[in-house]
Parts: structure tokens; C-alpha cells; sequence
């Protein structure tokens, strides 16, 4: 029984990425290809990505229909809600994007915004290339608070929107998964937290 | 003991995912949704540190305002709500948002965006007479939108040439035209007498500017002449075209050539459902073909209106039907329904008490398209939290999707006004019981709903809409739920209940 609860209890992790109810009759509305893009620019500068940097920052027939775009036919949504070609889009861009680019150097103004400015601040004597494990656990946890308030909203907005019902329970998850990783450096733990963070629904709907 | 807790732990968990708040959303999620709705970005962090003081010093609203306005004229509001109106023209969309509208911008794409950065009245879109445009680049032979060609051949009955040193402009060096009409040139209309539009609504012989009146008949009435769209199966084509050219397996080469001319077709009653609007509007194109006519053509503005009356203006030229049309409450309705779908969303119901209320706002405020917007933006339907949908209420939307294609005929030509005025799609059908329970009565019976449509009187045999056996299935599920309405109230006794 208990084992059920708690794999009740982590489906409701599992699950919360999607959606209730389709796209076109529910209220959750998703951005668009070019809000998506836009909102992506503000922590990730694609255009200095090394390869296919057009598809992450301009939307064309290669992205269109993994951006929610409409059928010039029917003017009706490609398809109703993001797809896995969604999520493989926007993470193959941050994944391109932080082996491309070493953005403490070259973008100060989108590192802070992505890393915050406490862990900015105290990077620069880590390296994003030093182990994960090295940096202290209080700044470990001030990087993970910074970028789910960054990517997703405050408590309680993230409370708002129905699919975290506990948001501290939701930092310590992502908390325990990072720690998991024991050979990973900080750059690897960002990546993964800038791509889990940016397929959410809390951040790619309203 | 345990065990319980946990059960009740899962319990908890598993509602909350389906919990049907229907509070409003608090004032910081508002904020983020009015930013991402406004202009496709959540609030930056220094947004959001302001918005926490502001809080704290009690000004939120004060603050909401002043960010809605700042949002109202930002670049990227203007972008996404060209984006809406390029959908709504079935347009191609522009993509590039760095290089819109003055790079690359033609007279469309810079109309629209001027009407929606000065907060100009929406009617401008039919009323502009004047046109900024880049002229196209003159080795550009396969450039698809010449606007040269199409405003100065009928004014100068010439292009400008390029000059040897046009050549060696760069692309970033080209100057903008600015063509300007006299205010009452009646070739002139807005959105609708630009290359884009020309050119999107292409005319043939055969089509007779028929396309152009369809659009101009959606876009800015909403009437979407449904019933004569053809079906696209082989049987349904075969069909179709028995319809409109009746006996043509035995023609001969005279019968073709009459049939050319006669357009016998436009002659036959289901087809002069649409065709007694389109080919009247359809003549006020005249000759354009690829570039506007050099004199206006006279046609006429011709359509039963929802309430009944007969409308037949006289057109001297698409001038007058610019101005014919923005003085119709089907075009005040529309307009504001499109801007309704576009902020609040297509999934929340209008009731007609709504719908008016919205007209009298649009027309209170000029019908300026910015003032509008931040109107609906401080509407309780738009602060709403989203919530999820229950069965009823689904069924009810679903249902009336359905509907939509038979208040297209009989809103149109039914002769009795009583059918005529019913708007099946306005849930629920009367505030008196009886009067429901006989209008769900008269639906299942004139569509033999229980019998897959055997017995039907509706649609007509010779309709070219049929509803499909899902379209029952939809059907009779609502009717035996009880008929919800789009609060998932039943509207009759649900089918076993007394």
C-alpha cells in the first residue's frame, strides 16, 4: 500500500506535464511557435548556437508543425497540444545551445537571469565544468528555487495553475534527481533543469 | 491505519488534478497570463520584483493597469495580433518578427499593423485609402506580391521603371512608397484592395470574383455559406457535380459554350442560397484580376440579416461596401466574436445578452482595436482560472459545432421567421420548459436522431451537408443527457428519468 501511494503520488509528477482536456476546448491556451521562441530568448540566445541555429530562432516549415502552427487549410491548430517533436525541438536548442556556448562569458545579462544572482555570483569560482557535487548543497538549492521561479512563477502561481500542489515538494524532487547524478557537472545539471523546466505546461501555457 | 492514510493521501492527490476551482485566478497568475497573452512572454523578473512591491504597497491594480497599456503598445502585441488577423484572412503568415513590417512590408502587412499600433479604429481595415509598401526589388522577378504594378497601372498606366542605379541599391537602402486615394475613390477598401488579398483570392472567369465576395461575406460578416462547400470523397463529387451541371454526360460542344455563358449553376435553388450574395458583391470587383481596376464597378451588398430583414444596399464601388458593411450589427457582432476568440478563447460560450454588451463597449470605444483589447482583458472570463470541462459540458459544445451548419440555411432562406430567428447554437433554446421540450422534440424528430437519419426531413435530401453517423452518435448522446447547455445543465429530463 504504501508502495502505491507513493507511485500515486509520483504519477502525479509523471502526468503533470499534460494537459486536462484536449487543446481546443479546454481553457488552458498554449503560446504560439513565435511566443515560445520569444519566451525561450529570454534566458537562451539561439542565434549562437553552432548547428541548425535557424530552427531555434525563426519559426519555417521545419518547426512549424512542432510549434502549434495552423493549417493555412483549415486554419485550424496542426495539432491540438504540444508533441513529443515539440519537446525535441526546444530541447535540442538548450541542449545545442550550452555545448555551443559558454554563456557565463558571453551573456552575463541571460546567465544571471537563467542562474540566478546568488549562484552567478559564486560560479565563476566553480566553472560550469566543475562537478555538480563540489558545490555546496545551500547553492545547489538557491540555483534550483531560482530557475523554477524563473521558468514557472512564484508558489503561487505555480500552485494557481493545478498541476504542483506542493511546490517545495517539486524543488526537493528535482533536488534529489540532481543529486543522483554524481559524475555530472554544473553545466549537465543546468542543461537538464533549463530542459525540464521549459517543456512544462506551467511554463508553455497560461 | 497507514494503509487509510495513504488511500486518503492518493485520494486527495488524484481530485486535486481534476478540481474544478472556478475561482478567479489570483492576481499574480493574472498578471503572467496577461503578459503571455498580450504579447507571448511571461513577465520578466524585474516585471515581477515590481509587481511584488507594488503588492505590498497595495497598488496591484494601479500597477495591472499600467502594465496592460505598456503591453498594448509593445512591438510584440502588434505582432501576434496581425498573426491572428493573417489566420483569419487564411493568409500566410509572417514569421520573421525582426523584419516586420517596415523591411519587408507590404501594403497589407503594413496596414493592418499601423491600424493596430496607432489604436485606430477597427473599421480603418475596410476604410484605409492610403498604402506604405517597399517597393519589390527589381531583379526580383518571381516576387510574389508587385505592389507597383498593382496600385500605379491603374492610376499612371505605368510602373515606375527601376533606374540603372536602383539596380545597385541594396535591399536595406530601398525607400517605401506611400500611395494615397482621395478619400471617396470608390476602387478603394482597405485589407480587401491590396496584392495579398488579390492574390490569395485569386479570380477566373468561371469564379467571377465569387471567391473575393466569399471572403469579404467571412471575414467580416461571419457568414461562412457552409452548405456550399462541396464534398471532397468521389461519390460526393460525382454528386456535386450532377447538381450544378445537370445532364452534361449528353452535351454537346453548344450546350458547353451556353453553359459557359448562361452560368446555369448560379441558377439552381440550393445554389442561389449563397449565390444570391456572392455574385452581387462578386460584380463590385469588376475587372481586377491581378492588379485593381482602373474604374469602379457597381454591384450590390445583398444578404438576409439574423434578425429577419431583407439587406440590398446599391454599390457604386468596394468604397461603398466598405462603408455598407461597417454600418451593419452582423458586422459589429462579428467582429467582436473574432476578438472574443482571439483573447478570451473560442471553447467559452457568448450568450446573446453578452454579445451585446460586447457591441455596445466595441462601438463605445470607437471600436479602437487596442481599447477593445484592454477591455476584454479585464473581463471576469479572461481572470477566470482555467478549469477543465465536464462530459455535459463538452457534449453541449460539440452538439452545437453541429448545429452551426443549420443556422447557416435556415437563418438564411427559411421562410418561416419563427425557424429563421431560432439560433440553434444559443444554448438553452428558451427559458420556459415546454418551449424546450419541444424544440429538443422537433429536433429529434426532423433529424430522426434515434435512427441514424432513415426518416429525416433535415438536412434536405439534395443538401450538400450530411451528418455523419458520429455527428448522431453526438447527437443523440446530448439529446438523451438531457440536452446540457454549456453549463452542463440539462435543458430536458434526461432519457429514463420521468
Amino acid at each position: 500500500m504504501r508502495t502505491l501511494g507513493t507511485i500515486l503520488l509520483l504519477a502525479t509528477v509523471g502526468f503533470s506535464p499534460f494537459a486536462k482536456g484536449s487543446f481546443e476546448e479546454n481553457a488552458h491556451r498554449y503560446m504560439s511557435g513565435q511566443d515560445i521562441i520569444w519566451s525561450l530568448s529570454m534566458f537562451f540566445d539561439f542565434s549562437k548556437n553552432s548547428n541548425n541555429k535557424e530552427v531555434c530562432t525563426e519559426l519555417r516549415a521545419l518547426n512549424e508543425t512542432l510549434a502549434g502552427g495552423n493549417s493555412p487549410i483549415t486554419g485550424e491548430p496542426i495539432s491540438p497540444s504540444p508533441t513529443q517533436g515539440t519537446v525535441l525541438w526546444i530541447t535540442g536548442c538548450i541542449d545545442e545551445y550550452f555545448a555551443s556556448y559558454n554563456v557565463l562569458v558571453g551573456d552575463p545579462i541571460r546567465a544571471k537571469r537563467l542562474l540566478g544572482e546568488e549562484f552567478y555570483k559564486s560560479v565563476t569560482d566553480f566553472r560550469l565544468w566543475q562537478p555538480w557535487a563540489d558545490v555546496p548543497e545551500n547553492l545547489q538549492r538557491a540555483l534550483i528555487r531560482h530557475m523554477v521561479a524563473a521558468f514557472l512563477g512564484s508558489d503561487d502561481v505555480i500552485k494557481d495553475f493545478g498541476f504542483i500542489q506542493n511546490p517545495d515538494d517539486f524543488r526537493e524532487q528535482l533536488f534529489i534527481a540532481a543529486q543522483t547524478r554524481t559524475q555530472a557537472t554544473i553545466l549537465q545539471i543546468v542543461t537538464l533543469l533549463a530542459m525540464n523546466l521549459s517543456v512544462r505546461d506551467e511554463f508553455l501555457s497560461y | 491505519m497507514r494503509t487509510f492514510k495513504v488511500l486518503i493521501a492518493a485520494l486527495i492527490v488524484a481530485l486535486s488534478l481534476f478540481a474544478n476551482a472556478g475561482t478567479p485566478a489570483q492576481t499574480e497568475t493574472y498578471f503572467f497570463k496577461l503578459s503571455k497573452s498580450l504579447r507571448g512572454v511571461p513577465p520578466t523578473l524585474e516585471e515581477r520584483e515590481e509587481f511584488a512591491k507594488a503588492v505590498q504597497a497595495g497598488t496591484a491594480e494601479a500597477f495591472l493597469q499600467k502594465k496592460t497599456q505598456e503591453y498594448l503598445t509593445d512591438d510584440k502585441f502588434t505582432f501576434k495580433l496581425k498573426q491572428k488577423v493573417d489566420e483569419l484572412l487564411k493568409l500566410k503568415q509572417q514569421r520573421e518578427f525582426d523584419k516586420t513590417p517596415k523591411e519587408t512590408g507590404t501594403s497589407y502587412d503594413r496596414l493592418v499593423s499601423e491600424v493596430i499600433q496607432s489604436n485606430s479604429s477597427w473599421d480603418q481595415l475596410l476604410l484605409a485609402k492610403s498604402y506604405h509598401y517597399m517597393p519589390p526589388i527589381p531583379w526580383d522577378f518571381l516576387s510574389s506580391y508587385n505592389e507597383d504594378a498593382f496600385f500605379f497601372i491603374p492610376n499612371q498606366g505605368h510602373v515606375p521603371s527601376p533606374s540603372f542605379e536602383d539596380y545597385l541599391v541594396p535591399d536595406t537602402k530601398r525607400v517605401e512608397r506611400h500611395v494615397a486615394f482621395a478619400p471617396d475613390d470608390l476602387r478603394i477598401a482597405g485589407v480587401v484592395t491590396t496584392p495579398r488579398f488579390f492574390g490569395r483570392y485569386v479570380n477566373t472567369a468561371l469564379n467571377k470574383n465569387r471567391r473575393r465576395a466569399a471572403a469579404v461575406f467571412r471575414v467580416f460578416l461571419c457568414d461562412s455559406m457552409a452548405p456550399s462547400v462541396p464534398a471532397t470523397d468521389n461519390q460526393g463529387e460525382k454528386q456535386d457535380f450532377d447538381t450544378i451541371f445537370p445532364g452534361h454526360s449528353s452535351y454537346t460542344e453548344d450546350d458547353i459554350r451556353r453553359n459557359t455563358q448562361a452560368d446555369v449553376h448560379g441558377q439552381l435553388m440550393d445554389c442561389k442560397s449563397c449565390h444570391y450574395k456572392l455574385d452581387p458583391l462578386g460584380q463590385v470587383f469588376g475587372f481586377s484580376a491581378a492588379t485593381l481596376a482602373p474604374l469602379p464597378a457597381a454591384g450590390s451588398l445583398t444578404f438576409k440579416g439574423q434578425d429577419g430583414r431583407a439587406v440590398a444596399i446599391p454599390l457604386r464601388g468596394l468604397g461603398d461596401m466598405a462603408q455598407a458593411l461597417i454600418q451593419q450589427t452582423e458586422y459589429e457582432k462579428c467582429q467582436v466574436r473574432h476578438f472574443w476568440r482571439w483573447y478570451i478563447g473560442k471553447d467559452v460560450p457568448v450568450s446573446r445578452h453578452k454579445e451585446q454588451e460586447l457591441v455596445k463597449k466595441f462601438n463605445d470605444l470607437g471600436r479602437k482595436t487596442q481599447d477593445f483589447v484592454s477591455y476584454l482583458v479585464s473581463l471576469p472570463e479572461f481572470k477566470e482560472r482555467p478549469q477543465a470541462l465536464t462530459q455535459d459540458q463538452l457534449l453541449a459544445r460539440r452538439a452545437v459545432n453541429i448545429m452551426k451548419n443549420c443556422n447557416d440555411c435556415h437563418q438564411s432562406q427559411d421562410k418561416d421567421p419563427d425557424i429563421r430567428n431560432w439560433d440553434l447554437t444559443d444554448l438553452p433554446y428558451s427559458q420556459d420548459a415546454d418551449e424546450r421540450k419541444d424544440a429538443i422534440r422537433l429536433l429529434r424528430k426532423n433529424l430522426d436522431i434515434d435512427h441514424d437519419g432513415v426518416g429525416k426531413k433535415m438536412p434536405p435530401k439534395d443538401s450538400l451537408w450530411k451528418l455523419s453517423q458520429d455527428d448522431f452518435a453526438i447527437l443523440r448522446d446530448w439529446i438523451n443527457r438531457g440536452a446540457p447547455d454549456f453549463d452542463g445543465n440539462a435543458q430536458v429530463s434526461p432519457k429514463g428519468t420521468p
